[in-house]
């Protein structure tokens, strides 16, 4: 059943509820009006029958007395029985043939006693009156004589009466709760519909993201509910995996790219070579000439197949961090030997792309924790990093340096680390284009490449692995990495405890 | 002596194409990026330009279809040779007006019979 047929049913169920409260309540106020009414009718007639025979013995007048009293039965339908008596006569009375007489009546010869007005109107003189009478009694006294003036409405009557009132408002309720019931209902399914909408659409955007399409977004209706807050989230989630996505693609395009480029290169070398050999075999004089270029294509050959190499290891350790298998093993060591290691690998390939290799290492560094075979392959990324991204021209320096941990890489203010624990802090710093700001915090995710940052590099494309690789082992050593760049060039370095 | 441009950002592909083709006796030269390629075409009117698909910059297929729009280079052929092997690639490449379709890796036999059977 779905959430807009239950709510409206709840909404509907809550109405009935308050119909059926608000009818019981009417009915009940209007049956107790009624029977108020009905003895302030009583009452109303008992008045004046006082006020007619006031008037009647007043001017001696026994017939007037006796043609109301008679009249009333006629007037009034819930009367039972009306009379007037002064104690010792009957002056009127609603049965023509019981006034006037004198008391006491005798009923088959049976006396009657006068102070009992219900045995002598009811069961003596009409023992055929089954229900009961309600009377009301007025006392009128004139010239010193008290009058009694009596007024009996038949309960039967006026309960019939009260009945046929009710169930005329009975009716009448229920057609209004019927009216009210359907309206409400329809109101309900309105409100439920409204309500349920929202979550509908966010269910289709769901299933349509479930299926694979992530261009899917919720707008944003500036709600500040529960639904509101569903939609902003539907949309940061989707985001993440259109990030996610497009981390996927570029990863598959890079893995397909760092596979066949130098495979493709290693089988083109290798044509060459047969070519070149076939040549020779032709034309055996031309061998000595040809023999450098034959030879310089072999260097190329292992070149490419360490680049894949290379890469391939890239993806073990990526996977190996990834179960959590990636260890280093550290041993007191000294990071200037590697840091003059990685400069001599690297000075020729700068002299050849017209980059000035610098190094400035601050006084004498302690001995820290390394695992210097790992530590060699964060510099060596490092510094393949920045010749990829530095133009002729432009220089790279690598700067090593005892600081206090944490006390701040230069740009970002930072607190200042008051436990004075000493870091060793290495830094590649280069000329290049510069990372813009938003980018720098994501570099060091996996398979992350800043957008637009090929067109600029110098040399293979790279898997986005590199720097992932190069947190997990600087962490692996309890230090910590970052990424500056100031609009012009860039710094990339990482933080050991000493 | 035939002028060849050569558009690709694989140094490898470069050195390899530049040993069997200046052998041969054709002029080469190189570009890494499609911008500078068309700063190259700008002063030079090559007989042949051979084009990598993927490029740092903008795709090759581009850069034939801004060198297919100049008047100065029709009668210069283009050829792609690239790692991209899809049917639907080389016909894009057809239909951009190139002369030939290369897959990589380089086959040198076919590759220098079929350029020079195409600057005769």
């Amino acid at each position: 059943m779905s959430i807009k047929f239950k709510l409206a049913l709840v909404i509907d169920a809550l109405l009935l509820l308050a119909l059926l409260l608000f009818g019981a309540i009417a009915y009940n106020n209007q049956k107790a009006l009624l029977l108020r009414q009905a003895t302030e009718s009583r009452e109303s007639t008992v008045q004046s029958l006082a006020n007619v025979t006031e008037e009647s013995v007043s001017a001696e007048d026994d017939a007037l007395l006796m043609a109301y009293t008679a009249d009333l039965k006629r007037i009034i339908k819930e009367l039972d029985t009306a009379y007037v008596s002064d104690g010792k006569y009957i002056l009127a009375h609603t049965e023509l043939s019981l006034a006037p007489r004198q008391l006491p009546l005798s009923s088959q010869g049976a006396p009657v006693r006068t102070h009992s007005s219900r045995l002598l109107v009811r069961e003596r003189l009409r023992p055929e009156a089954e229900h009961g009478v309600s009377y009301s009694r007025k006392r009128v006294t004139v010239r010193g004589r008290p009058y009694d003036a009596v007024v009996g409405y038949s309960d039967e009557a006026v309960a019939g009466n009260v009945r046929r009132a009710l169930d005329r408002t009975a009716v009448t309720l229920m057609k209004a709760g019927a009216l009210a019931l359907l309206a409400g209902t329809l109101l309900a399914f309105w409100i439920a519909g409204r309500m349920t909408s929202p979550i509908r659409a966010l269910l289709e955007a769901f299933s349509a993201t479930g299926e694979g399409d992530l261009n899917r977004s919720m707008a944003d209706t500036g709600r500040r509910d529960e639904v509101g807050a569903l939609n902003r989230e539907f949309n940061r989630m989707v985001s993440r995996l259109r990030e996610l996505d497009e981390l996927k693609k570029d990863f598959v395009s890079s893995v397909t790219h760092e596979l066949k480029s130098p495979l493709g290169a290693i089988e083109s070398y290798l044509e060459l070579m047969e070519y070149e050999v076939a040549q020779a075999a032709k034309a055996p004089a031309s061998w000595p000439a040809r023999l450098p270029k034959f030879l310089e294509n072999i260097s190329f050959v292992k070149q490419n197949s360490g680049r894949l190499l290379g890469f391939i290891t890239s993806l073990l350790d990526a996977a190996k961090i990834e179960k959590g298998k990636f260890e280093v093993s550290r041993k007191p060591a000294a990071i200037e030997p590697l840091i003059e290691a990685v400069v001599r690998l690297f000075s020729e390939k700068a002299r050849g792309a017209g980059v000035e290799l610098k190094t400035d290492v601050q006084g004498k560094l302690p001995q820290a924790l390394l695992d210097s075979e790992r530590i060699t392959q964060v510099l060596t990324n490092l510094l393949s990093n920045a010749l990829k991204f530095t133009p002729s021209g432009g220089t790279i320096t690598l700067a090593a340096a005892l600081v206090r941990e944490g006390s701040g890489t230069g740009g970002q203010a930072r607190p200042v680390d008051l436990s004075g624990r000493r870091a060793l802090r290495v830094t590649v710093e280069d000329t290049g284009p510069g990372i813009p700001r938003e980018d720098l915090g994501k570099l060091f995710q996996k398979f992350y490449q800043a957008p637009g940052s090929r067109a600029g590099a110098i040399g293979p494309k790279g898997t986005g692995l590199g720097l992932y690789i190069v947190r997990s082992i600087v962490e692996a050593h309890g230090g910590k990495v970052f990424a500056e760049s100031y609009g012009r060039g860039s710094r990339f370095g990482f933080e050991l405890p000493a | 002596m035939k002028l060849i441009l050569i558009v690709d950002d694989e140094q490898d592909y470069v050195n390899i194409m530049v040993q069997l083709l200046e052998p041969e006796g054709y002029k080469t030269l190189a570009a890494g990026t499609v911008k500078d390629a068309l700063h190259l075409l700008e002063v030079v009117t090559p007989d042949m330009l051979i084009v990598d698909w993927n490029l740092p910059d903008r795709t090759g297929l581009e850069l034939v279809k801004e060198v297919r729009a100049q008047k100065k280079f029709r009668k210069t052929r283009v050829v792609m040779n690239t790692i991209r092997d899809s049917e639907s690639d080389q016909v894009a490449a057809y239909l951009e007006d190139a002369d030939l379709y290369f897959t990589k890796p380089i086959k040198p036999e076919i590759f220098l019979g079929k350029i020079k059977k195409l600057l005769e």
